[in-house]
């Protein structure tokens, strides 16, 4: 951890002193979690898209005075965050965003047709459209923890959740994905494997 | 159960995430290159209200073709209060800007700049494309001030 954030800290200086390189470096380790994050409030692509781009224009009006480089991903993140919330707000969506209550065990029905025909492995489709139906929150938190893993910080800064709940708050939200995958059954796996 | 643990969905989930919704790359390119546009020689306006972000009694404000958006940026005593009326894909501006005296200005976005037409302390443009944009103030002074970067 500490040497992630010295590195962290490192690059932010290279990059404040004019280094394009070591922007560059923040810019590829930290875009796809600020992608995962935008995408997770339902941002279509091209949304999502702009609102990273925001976040890399602030941290670039902002390169000399950022006082702590540890709190780097939560400033990129927060800043993401802001930036979704002004888009749906605009776009008339919030309502998406503020039914937060903590209603993590509610299936959503109100999911968005998911595009599945990418997907090669029909278990793979299943367990994306069993992943569309989670709560939203579930899928929020599922959405940044596999863009990146151990980001329990960043996952409480964009859920406003404390830090502590998030491996439980986790665990749930798989748990509730596993129920979601296994009255598919697509969980059982290698017995059918060879479903017809 | 004979279902799979939930750390193999977990690592299951990362593999479809990125099969079904990677990342496009033009997202890097445009955050690489967004690092050229920094401007160390401009005092930054700070973006500090955004009628965009405010409830009215707790009711989103419904939001009608041509109604005006309102965006306030300030730095000690300078403020610009920028005015985003939506055609279409294209905006167009009108920025007031008050504390300092106005030499010229420019809206800038990423990839392109337009000239204003001065009036006072009012600064105008039309048909700008919808997307990133900041307005760039040359005071009277030859002091340069830029706006923080805004969606509109």
């Amino acid at each position: 951890m500490t040497d992630t954030f010295s590195a962290t800290a490192v690059l932010l200086a290279q990059a404040a002193g004019g280094d394009q390189r070591a922007w560059d470096a923040l810019v590829e380790q930290h875009s796809r979690l600020l992608w995962a994050v935008a995408r997770s409030y339902r941002l279509d692509q091209a949304d999502a898209a702009d609102v990273v781009q925001t976040t890399w224009l602030r941290l670039v009006e902002h390169l000399s005075r950022i006082e702590d480089p540890s709190r780097l991903v939560g400033w990129l993140v927060t800043t993401t965050r802001r930036e979704c919330l002004r888009v749906l707000r605009r776009s008339g969506r919030e309502r998406l965003v503020s039914a937060d209550d903590g209603a993590l065990d509610l299936v959503d029905e109100t999911v968005e047709p998911l595009d599945t025909r990418l997907i090669n492995d029909e278990r793979n489709a299943e367990l994306w459209r069993a992943f569309g139906r989670l709560p939203e929150r579930c899928q929020r938190l599922l959405r940044i923890a596999v863009a990146m893993p151990k980001a329990y910080d960043e996952v409480s800064a964009v859920l406003g959740m404390p830090v502590g709940s998030i491996g439980p708050t986790r665990a749930r939200c798989l748990a509730r994905l596993r129920t979601l995958v296994d009255g598919t059954g697509l969980a059982d796996g290698a017995d059918t494997g060879a479903r017809p | 159960m004979t279902g799979i643990g939930e750390e193999e969905l977990f690592e299951r989930l990362r593999l479809v995430t990125d099969e079904v919704d990677p990342m496009p790359e033009m997202v890097l390119v445009n955050a690489r290159a967004a690092f050229g546009l920094r401007r160390l020689d401009a005092e930054l306006a700070e973006l500090v209200r955004d009628s965009a972000e405010e409830e009215r009694g707790g009711l989103i404000a419904v939001r009608g073709e041509g109604d005006a958006r309102l965006i306030s940026f300030e730095t000690g005593a300078i403020a610009v209060e920028l005015q985003i009326t939506e055609r279409g894909s294209l905006r167009d501006l009108v920025a007031q800007i008050s504390g300092v005296d106005v030499g010229g200005a420019e809206v800038e976005t990423p990839t392109s700049r337009y000239p204003t037409m001065l009036e006072d302390t009012l600064v105008s443009v039309d048909g700008v494309p919808a997307g990133h944009l900041r307005i760039h103030v040359h005071t009277a002074q030859g002091r340069d001030l830029v706006t923080s970067w805004v969606r509109v």
